[in-house]
This record gives structure tokens, sequence and C-alpha cells, in this order.
């Protein structure tokens, strides 16, 4: 009786003692949501059909050892109503959640369904290598464009984004595959060597998130760890801002028309004096 | 059953004999680590070698046990509280209570009018906050009441505000009201805790560049001792600032295994920065000293001075003599030396920064009306700048230098072609074509590298022999090239290669 109360409450504490889900064991982003409620329903169902044949079973265990010993035994050859039943009601469930997840699956993986792929929400390209995350935003205002250009910034081991909108980012590798992973919004994505990967997620709140290799990529693989940085949409505007004046690049947003090549550009921002 | 125990028997014998090895090779595995020195110790003669050394141990200590440096560049970040007395008058109440608890008898109340004590910790300017007050730094405060205050009143301690309420009022004559140390050195130690947990294994123990995962790096990790860095904001002549290094700690060395540390509080980051500095410290004032008395008290002058009639006594005896008449102001006045290098990085007017802004690539170019600022990089890249010779023509990094043999310091040639740097490494020019820079990828980062070129590396400084806006023009043309893998830039696209074979 003893290991199966212990295994009972230990279920039972798990998620308040944070083996559950990472964070606070809500997401932080809506489609994360919709995956923990898919989580929690398969969870539900697996658990009923679980305890459900293990009713079963039992009670076959017990009729058939209650059985007294002179009784023969029998021989017949199934029942037709009873695999009926067995194969309709578990295909209907396996129907069921098929069908019931496909729209969370596809807004998360397909890009036609992306919220995100008009102009100026891909925001960054995200390049990992052993160990590190190196990031590429465009200028504030522009399009990121698909290969580095002169005017792109850089940053490491940040990724930063604004709140309440969704956004995209390209995924890419310099070496190894190394996976994306944004554990407190439910997002991972494996980087793939030669490949360039869209994934798009939204934050709902400003802070600060884990962001982990979730592929063991080498002996550094542990440490391979950055921060997604989430602020309002006027915090966002002006740490690029910044960021394009530590740059030296032209903002879009303050120049009125893209420049014309052989022009002087008349938007020069001073240098970051460090 | 006796089956099962003669199994049984020999798994429980060498499992105590597995206990046994792990328990003494543990043991024997357990050395403590020391700060090794440099090489060239070796190049002088026993008595010299110890004096450099005995000096070394003495000012930074070992890494069991380091010295608080005394120099002002180094930050020891000692913690420092103040004491300050709230005031509050006991009540009568108080003192009856007092009076019947404990034997010391007061009369009058006006005697006893302090409740609490409050530290104000400080640390150096550096170190922006305490966030807690350590063990250590408590148990000072433990004993500064044990001191002042009855041992035997309990006192509450609030470590967010630093306060310290005592159970019952103390006579404020008793207790000093002044800045004293709770902790020594706390900055340093902390330094080192977190370079032993996150540097050790790449740059080593002593900052030699020679942690255990290091032979497998290329280019190799920094070796501090020369106190040398290479990717810096200061002038060609100078060292690199403190900021300098803590934002090669913090972003990483792209392109090479010195990862960034980012996620360091801003604190930690101070810290193992002042670390890296303190053995930076360390190895410079040891090759100093070497220097120093290698000149008269190296194996080699020692040999030739025997060979010139001096006996080996008299050569110790005028040693003796020199080490207790100059050598302590040779010590010290190198120190300044050292520390007046690190100064003066780190004030506001060694740090190069461009007066006019860069022009956009391919506007027109501020050095030269007549090309844009791209045409213009490419052409002094070929001629004025000479950087073809190193970069070679498409920047992929395979000048002529690169096929040259070449000579070090003390003019021995290396055992292959190609450019090294001052610690002895192939560093082959930079690929631009790779679409990674080092030193960071902001236009100013650039300038910098071009301006102030590359310390320890070949990479030459190019600010006195160029202008402002030739460099700028550079920039643009490096930016050019490393946006574009591979191809040829647009300007050489459209331009016949001209430059190119006068050269
Ligand atoms: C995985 C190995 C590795 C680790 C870990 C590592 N470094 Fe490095 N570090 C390197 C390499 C390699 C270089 C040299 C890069 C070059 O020459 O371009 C370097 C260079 C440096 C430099 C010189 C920068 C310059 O401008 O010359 C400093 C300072 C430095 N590291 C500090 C640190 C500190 C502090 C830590 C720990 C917090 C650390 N490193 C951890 C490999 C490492
Ligand atoms: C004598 C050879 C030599 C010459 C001449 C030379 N360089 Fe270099 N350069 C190097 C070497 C070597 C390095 C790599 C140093 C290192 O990081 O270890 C380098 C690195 C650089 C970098 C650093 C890029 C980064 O990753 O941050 C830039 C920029 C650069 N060179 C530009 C120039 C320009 C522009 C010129 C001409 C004005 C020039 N170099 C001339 C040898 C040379
Ligand atoms: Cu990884």
């Amino acid at each position: 009786m003893f290991w199966p109360v212990l295994a009972l409450y230990i279920c039972w504490v798990a998620p308040t003692l944070g083996w559950g889900f990472p964070g606070d064991g809500v997401s932080d982003s809506p489609i994360g949501k919709r995956i923990d409620h898919l989580f929690w329903l398969i969870m539900a169902i697996t658990t009923g059909v679980f305890v459900l044949t293990q009713i079963a079973m039992g009670y076959a265990l017990w009729k058939a050892s209650t059985k007294k010993p002179e009784e023969p035994a029998q021989h017949f050859h199934g029942s037709h109503t009873l695999e009926v039943i067995w194969t309709v009601i578990p295909g209907a469930l396996l129907l069921f959640i098929a069908f019931y997840q496909m729209d969370v699956w596809a807004d998360f993986r397909l890009k036609s369904r992306a919220p995100a792929t008009k102009s100026g929400s891909l925001i960054a390209e995200v390049t990992a290598r052993q160990f590190e995350w190196r990031i590429r935003y465009p200028v504030p205002g522009k399009d990121l464009s698909p290969t580095p250009v002169p005017g792109d910034m850089y940053d490491v081991n940040e990724l930063i984004i604004p709140a309440k909108t969704p956004v995209m980012i390209y995924l890419r590798t310099d070496d190894v595959q190394h996976s994306f992973f944004l554990p407190t919004l439910r997002i991972k994505q494996d980087a793939i060597p030669g490949k360039v990967i869209p994934i798009w997620f939204e934050a709902e709140e400003p802070g600060s998130y884990p962001l982990l290799c979730a592929e063991l990529c080498g002996w550094g693989h542990y440490k391979m760890g950055g921060k997604l940085t989430v602020l309002s949409q006027e915090d966002y505007t002006a740490r690029m801002q910044k960021m394009a004046q530590d740059f030296g690049v032209a903002s879009a947003a303050s120049t009125p028309a893209a420049p014309t090549p052989g022009v002087a550009s008349t938007s020069q921002t001073q240098e970051g004096a460090n | 059953m006796n089956e099962m125990m003669s199994i049984r028997r020999p798994g429980l014998l060498s499992w105590c004999l597995l206990m046994l090895t792990t328990l003494l090779t543990g043991c024997m595995g357990s050395s403590q680590p020391d700060f090794v020195g440099s090489k060239r110790l070796d190049s002088l003669t026993p008595y010299a070698r110890e004096a450099v050394q005995a000096v070394i141990k003495d000012k930074f200590g070992s890494p069991s046990s380091l010295r608080c440096p005394t120099t002002t560049v180094i930050a020891t970040g000692d913690v420092r509280g103040t004491v300050a007395l709230e005031e509050s008058k006991a009540t009568q109440e108080t003192l009856d209570k007092l009076n019947t608890t404990s034997d010391l008898l007061i009369e009058d109340p006006m005697e006893l009018t302090s409740k609490s004590i409050r530290f104000v910790p400080t640390l150096d300017q550096q170190f922006a906050a305490i966030e807690k007050l350590t063990e250590k730094e408590n148990a000072a405060i433990k004993d500064y009441l044990a001191a002042v205050v009855s041992e035997s009143r309990p006192i509450t301690f609030n470590a967010e505000k630093t306060e310290i309420t005592l159970a019952q009022p103390v006579k404020p004559a008793s207790v000093n009201e002044s800045e004293f140390i709770l902790d020594e050195c706390r900055a340093l130690y902390r330094g080192q805790q977190l370079y032993m947990l996150h540097c050790v294994h790449c740059h080593g123990v002593s900052g030699d560049g020679n942690g255990a995962s290091a032979k497998y790096m290329n280019p190799r990790p920094r070796d501090y001792r020369q106190g040398v860095f290479k990717f810096t904001s200061t002038a060609a002549t100078s060292k690199a600032s403190t900021a300098d290094i803590k934002h090669i700690i913090a972003d990483g060395i792209a392109g090479t295994y010195m990862p960034s540390f980012k996620l360091l509080s801003e604190d930690d980051l101070t810290s193992i920065t002042n670390y890296v500095k303190f053995l930076a410290f360390r190895g410079e004032l040891e090759n100093r000293l070497i220097n120093e008395v290698a000149f008269e008290y190296s194996q080699k002058a020692y040999d030739e001075r025997i060979a010139g009639g001096e006996k080996p006594e008299e050569i110790e005896t005028l040693f003796k003599d020199y080490l207790a008449q100059m050598f302590p102001d040779i010590v010290s006045s190198n120190v300044d030396l050292i520390a007046a290098d690190w100064t003066a990085a780190d004030e506001a007017d060694s740090v190069i920064t461009p007066q006019g802004p860069r022009p956009e690539p391919d506007a027109k170019s501020l050095a030269d009306a007549t090309k844009t600022s791209i045409e213009n990089g490419h052409l002094l890249f070929l001629t004025k700048g000479q950087c073809a010779a190193c970069h070679g023509e498409n920047g992929r990094g395979d000048g002529v230098q690169t096929r040259a043999m070449q000579a070090n310091a003390q003019g021995d040639m290396f055992a292959e072609p190609g450019l090294h740097d001052e610690w002895g490494n192939l560093t082959p020019p930079r690929d631009f074509r790779t679409g990674v820079l080092r030193g960071g990828r902001r236009p100013v980062d650039i300038y910098r590298r071009i301006h102030s070129g590359i310390k320890g590396t070949k990479m030459p400084p190019a600010g006195a022999s160029l202008t402002e806006e030739e460099i700028w023009d550079l920039v643009n043309y490096v930016l050019v090239m490393s946006n574009s893998k591979g191809q040829p830039t647009p300007v050489q696209a459209a331009k016949p290669t001209t430059e190119v074979s006068s050269n």
C-alpha cells in the first residue's frame, strides 16, 4: 500500500514543487497556453483510459482467480461486440485528438497561418553557434534582409522583442545542430545546418525569459543560455533606436525616404562612445 | 544460500577496494593550484629567480590566499560599514525590565538612549551595490557588536536595511560611530571565484592562457601576463581600458572560442574584469622584474661574467647588495609604471573617438569627392593603406605576407611562414569574406581596429598615416566585404582591377 500511495502523492504535489511546467506553470505566450491546454486534455484522456483499463484488467484477474479449480476451462472465439467497442472507442478518441490539435499545430508550424508574416514582424535572425546565440537585427523600421547587409545591427545572447505582438525570427546555425528553446513560452525549434527556419511567437508580458539550447551540441551545451527580453512597444522602439545610434546606422523610421544611392545621406548619427 | 554468499563476498571486497582507490587517488589529485611563473624565470640564476618569485608571491599571494593589492588600479572591493546610532529613548519600562533581567544596574534612563545600530555598508564605487552581506561580513558585525555592546544581548539583523535592532538599548558612548572594514578584498575574491568557475579551463589559473582545454583552440585563449589585450578602444600605444576588457567578457569574441558572459550581473562582470587585471598586473610585473635582473644576473650574463674573471662569490655578494639597496625601489617604480599605464588607459581622452560622421557606403567619400566611399576604401585598401599585403586583394586574408617567413622579437625565425602575434601563435590576417568580425561589428569598432591596430598582433595602427575620412572609407569597404560572403564587392565588379596589378 505504501508505494502506490507515495506514487499518487508525488504525482499530486509534483506541479506545486515545480517539477511540472517551467516557470510558474502558466505559459507566457498565447500559443503556449493552447499547447498547455492540449497537454492537460491529453493527460485527462490518457488518465481516464489508464484507470479504466486497469480496472478492467483487475476485474479479469480477480474473476479468473476466483474460479473454482474443478470448473473446466472454456474455449470461445472472442466477442465481436467487445472487439468493436474497444476498437471504436480508442479510434474515436485518437481521431478526436488528431482533429482537435490540428489547429494549434497549424498555427505553430504552418507559415501560411503565421500571424507574423506581414512586414515589420520579421525582427531578427538568430544564429546558433557553439556555444552562444548571435543575433542580427535590421535597421529599425526596415525588414530583415535574408543575407547580411551593411547597416545590420548585431548582438549576442539577448534577443529583444516587443510585447503583445506576434514576431517572427529566422533561425540558423553556424556549426552543429542546436535547438532554440523558450521554455516559458513553449517554443522549441531545432536549428539545422544549412537551413533557415522561421519561427513565430508572441510574448504577452514585458520581462526577461530564459532562452536555452535544447539539443546536446558539444561540451559547452550546458552553458548555451541566453535571454529573451520582452519590452513594451515604446521601450522596444527606444532600445532599437539606441542600438541604431550605437551602430551609427540611420534608422528608416527617422528618414522620410530611403536614401538614394550616390547622395550623401543626411541622417548621420553620432557614434557610440564605447 | 551458500552459493549466493560465495558470489557476494568478492563483490563486497572489490567494492571496498574501489572505495579505497578512489579515496587515495582523490587525495593525491587534490593538490592546491598555484600561480605558475613565467618560463623566462628559468633563464635567471637561481638566486635572482628566487628574489623575483619572492616579490611576486609577496605582492599577489597564491590562488588559495590572495594578497589584496595596494595599487589603485585593482579594486579590492573592501566592504566598509559605517555605524550610525538611531536615537530612541529607553522607557522606564524597558529600564525596569533590564534591571531585573541583567546584573548591571542602571539608574538614569538618559544613560540608555539607542536601540538600533545601522550599518551602512559601502563598496568600492565600481561595485554598484551590495546585494547581501556574506556570512563572513555578518560575523564581522557580530564581532563588532560583541566588542562594543555586551555579548549577551540578543540582536536581530535586517540584511535588507542593514539595520541591527538591539533587544535592549545601549549606552551611546559605548558605540564608536565610525567607519570600519567589514570584509577585506571582497570584490577580488568574488572575481577569483567567478574566474575559477567560468574562465579557468581556458585561461588557466595564472591567466597564462594554458587551461585544460586550451590546447584544442585556435586562436589560443589569451595569456594575460603580458598585460596586452587585442581589442581595445584606446590609442595604439595605450593599454586596454577597463571598459574594453569588460566589454569583451560580456560580448565574447565572435568566431573564436571566447564566449559571451552577458548573463552575468553587472557586479559580477566588474569583479571578473578586476580579477583579470589582477592576473595581468601580476604577470606583467613578473616580466618586468625578470627584465631588470636579467641584465646582469641571467644565467647567460652570469656565465659571461665568470668567463670575464669574476668569482661566483663576488657575484653573489653583489647581488645581495643589489637586492638590499636597489631592488625595492626598482620593484616599486615598476609597479607605479604599470599602474600609470592602466590609469592612463581609463582616462577619457585615450579613447579613440572619430570626430566626423561616417558616410553611407555608397555615398560620396569625404576624403575624395570624386569617388564613393567604398570605391575610395577599395583603393586605399590596395594602395596607400597597404592592407592587401596582409589581407589579400580580395580581403581573403591571403596576402603575400602570409607566405613570408617571420622572426620573433628575439630575432629567431618561426618554424612556419605567416604572421605571428606577440604570444608566438600564428595569427592569419582576417579573412573578411567569412562575414565574422571578432573585434565587434559596430562601424566604430572597425574604425578603432584600423586606427589603433590590433595590439600584440601584426595588424598595424593606421591612425598616423591615414586621415579620419580615409579610415571611414576603409571601414565601409571592410563592412561591405564582410557582408558579401565570397562574392566580389560591387566596386570590384564594376571596375577593372587596374590598381591591383600595379601593386
Ligand atoms: C572556451 C574557452 C574560453 C573561456 C571559457 C573563456 N575564454 Fe576568454 N578567450 C578565449 C580565447 C580563445 C580568446 C582569444 C581570442 C582571440 O585571440 O581572438 C580569449 C580572449 C579573452 C580576452 C582577451 C580580449 C582581448 O581583447 O584581447 C579576455 C580579457 C578574456 N578572454 C577573458 C575571459 C574571461 C574573464 C573569461 C571567464 C569569464 C573567459 N575569457 C572565458 C577563450 C575562452
Ligand atoms: C602586417 C599585416 C597587416 C596589415 C598591413 C593590415 N592588417 Fe589588418 N589584420 C592583420 C592581422 C594579423 C589581423 C588579425 C589579428 C587578430 O585578431 O589576431 C588583422 C585584423 C584586421 C581587422 C579586424 C577585423 C575583426 O575581426 O575585428 C581589420 C578591420 C583589419 N585588419 C583591417 C585592416 C585594414 C583596413 C588594413 C589597411 C589599412 C589592414 N588591416 C592592414 C594584419 C594586417
Ligand atoms: Cu547548442
